[in-house]
């Protein structure tokens, strides 16, 4: 399991995980995403999908986890749709988190590889969802605010489990060296203060086309497969699943 | 973790601004020197709270005391539902301290009484299945009324048990308190009648079988002939549906209150707390010891968060009362 995290919104944490879900069913991993971000979800909205069911009957008991995932042919991966405006995974009483994940944990044996959309923020169930995970992808941008925030992620993810395996994707990089720049900076900052250097998971570049793609509900490696960002993506998926 | 960048002529420069902007605790992490023009930028940060600092008393510190809470209701056997909506209430607050965070969920899920012998008014009519310890309890709540410097009178309805109003008599003579046997109903009101305004009535009742109907009515229109609060008398243990059962039974026939017994004698509270959740009964009291000076203690939410939670402390009851009799 794969978890994406960022502490702050809006750095492409939703894009990378269904770019990087297709990637992985590309390179022929039978994948599963989850969209783990009920306040504000949108993966089923970024692919146009329609779920007949989506996690909010689901927290509601109406059916089980493993009868909300649908399929999303064009990328050949299964998604299980959050609901936006169900709440959030924040407010889910502890009890009813559990059975959650002990419900992804049986779902996930039918998969090679589960992503997890988690949703923006730093609250103890995005933590307790990511800590979860074999490897939690923290998203940045070059933002300041970006940095500072995914910072208090890797910080109180620590906290929460000293060997969590934390790596850290520069998203939306002007250059790779930029995003090398933006990877030293925060990489200096927990080495400093947190005395633990999460290693740089992979560095993606601005690119139009993943506008682009967003808008017309597409994944960007179906409607541009070569775009600068898809290929930063893919390459992502590649040195995932060599350390996985 | 605060981030801020400065752009100076030269390092040394740039430092300076740092040290001025962010103090002497801040950390340079990126120098990058700029284009042609000689310029460098310096980012620096400093953190609020250093990891360990906040290790004391973080978020995750909360999430660990849901953790352990979760741990203690499952080790007291609380029914899977309990402790649910107990956890859910738990991590609304979100607090570092599991005692608070288990008291506030307690507060929010069940309810709480005064202690017995601060009611005024109506009598309280003790009752409960064979061997709850309601005679015991009754003795202990008139030795409590006793403390607050209140006048109280046992009235007995148990004619039946042997050596039983040897037993009641005792205890009233050595706690100062009026004693009066009610074999029935008709006796109770006279008797009831009779007692000053101002003391506190408690009737000891005879053991009642929770799943004998006939049996629970007669103790419900005794209680109505004399306008007493029905308080049930249950000894902590056991089976933890069979005394939720046992608990709504006495609830349907009129109880609101629950004096939980008997706490020094086991160590599990998942029947307690079923009891008072399945008949919705606010509780009022608990016996902690056999002693009848200061074997029952007041129950708050805080109080029963420290019972139920490891390695607390237990809370200490209230002064021994110097009678020197003992069960």
């Amino acid at each position: 399991m794969i978890a994406i995290a960022s502490g702050k919104g809006g750095v492409g944490k939703t894009w990378l995980a269904i770019t990087l879900s297709h990637a992985l069913a590309r390179a022929g991993h039978k994948a599963l995403l989850f969209d783990g971000d009920l306040g504000l979800a949108n993966v089923d909205i970024q692919l146009g999908l329609a779920p007949a069911c989506d996690l909010g009957g689901v927290l509601t008991g109406r059916y089980s986890l493993a009868r909300a995932t649908t399929e999303y042919d064009e990328g050949r991966f299964d998604v299980i749709a959050g609901r936006s405006g169900s709440g959030s995974l924040a407010s889910l009483p502890a009890g009813k988190l559990a059975m959650l994940t002990t419900e992804l944990a049986g779902v996930s044996a039918g998969y090679r590889r589960v992503i997890l959309d988690l949703g923006a923020g730093i609250e103890r169930t995005v933590r307790q969802l990511a800590a979860r995970a074999a490897i939690c992808l923290v998203v940045t941008t070059d933002e300041p605010t970006s940095m500072t925030d995914a910072y208090a992620f890797i910080k109180l993810t620590l906290m929460q489990s000293p060997r969590a395996d934390l790596r850290i994707v520069v998203n939306m990089a002007e250059s790779e060296g930029e995003g090398e720049r933006t990877y030293a900076t925060l990489g200096k900052a927990c080495e400093t203060f947190l005395k633990v250097t999460p290693p740089l998971a992979g560095i993606i570049r601005r690119d139009a086309k993943v506008k682009d793609s967003i808008r017309n509900q597409s994944s960007i490696l179906t409607r541009h497969p070569n775009a600068l960002a898809a290929r930063n993506v893919e390459r992502l998926a590649q040195r995932l699943v060599e350390a996985v | 973790m605060r981030l801020k960048s400065f752009i100076a002529t030269s390092i040394p420069e740039a430092m300076k601004l740092v040290r001025e902007h962010l103090g002497p605790e801040a950390v340079i992490i990126s120098t990058q020197h700029d284009g042609g023009d000689g310029k460098v930028k310096v980012t620096a940060a400093l953190e609020d709270t250093p990891l360990d600092e906040l290790a004391l008393a973080g978020p995750a510190q909360a999430l660990d005391s849901i953790d352990e809470l979760s741990e203690g209701l499952d080790y007291h056997r609380v029914p899977a539902g309990l402790a649910d909506r107990l956890l859910g209430a738990a991590a609304q607050l979100a607090t570092a301290d599991g005692i608070m965070a288990l008291a506030g969920a307690l507060d929010a899920v069940l309810a709480f009484a005064a202690p017995p012998e601060s009611q005024s008014g109506r009598p309280l009519m003790l009752v409960g299945p064979p061997g709850a310890g309601k005679t015991a309890t009754a003795a202990k709540i008139c030795a409590r009324a006793r403390l607050a410097e209140r006048h109280s009178t046992l009235i007995t309805m148990d004619t039946v048990k042997a050596g039983g109003l040897a037993q009641v008599s005792t205890f009233a003579e050595a706690l100062g308190a009026g004693l009066g046997q009610a074999p029935d109903a008709e006796a109770l009101h006279e008797l009831v009648q009779a007692c000053p305004g101002k003391n506190l009535v408690v009737i000891d009742t005879v053991g009642c079988n929770p799943l004998d109907n006939a049996e629970r009515s007669r103790l419900a229109d005794a209680a109505r002939t004399v306008g007493a609060d029905l308080v049930l008398v249950l000894a902590a243990g056991g089976d933890v549906l069979e005394v939720a059962e046992c608990a709504l039974a006495f609830a349907e026939a009129g109880a609101g209150r629950l004096i939980a017994t008997k706490l020094d004698t086991i160590r599990r509270l998942g029947g307690v707390l079923s009891a008072a959740d399945a008949g919705r009964l606010a509780m009022a009291a608990a016996g902690v010891s056999p002693n009848i000076g200061d074997g029952l203690t007041a129950i708050n939410p805080v109080s029963l968060a420290r019972l139920i939670l490891p390695g607390a402390a237990r809370e200490t009851a209230p002064t021994p009362l110097a009678l020197g009799i003992q069960r």
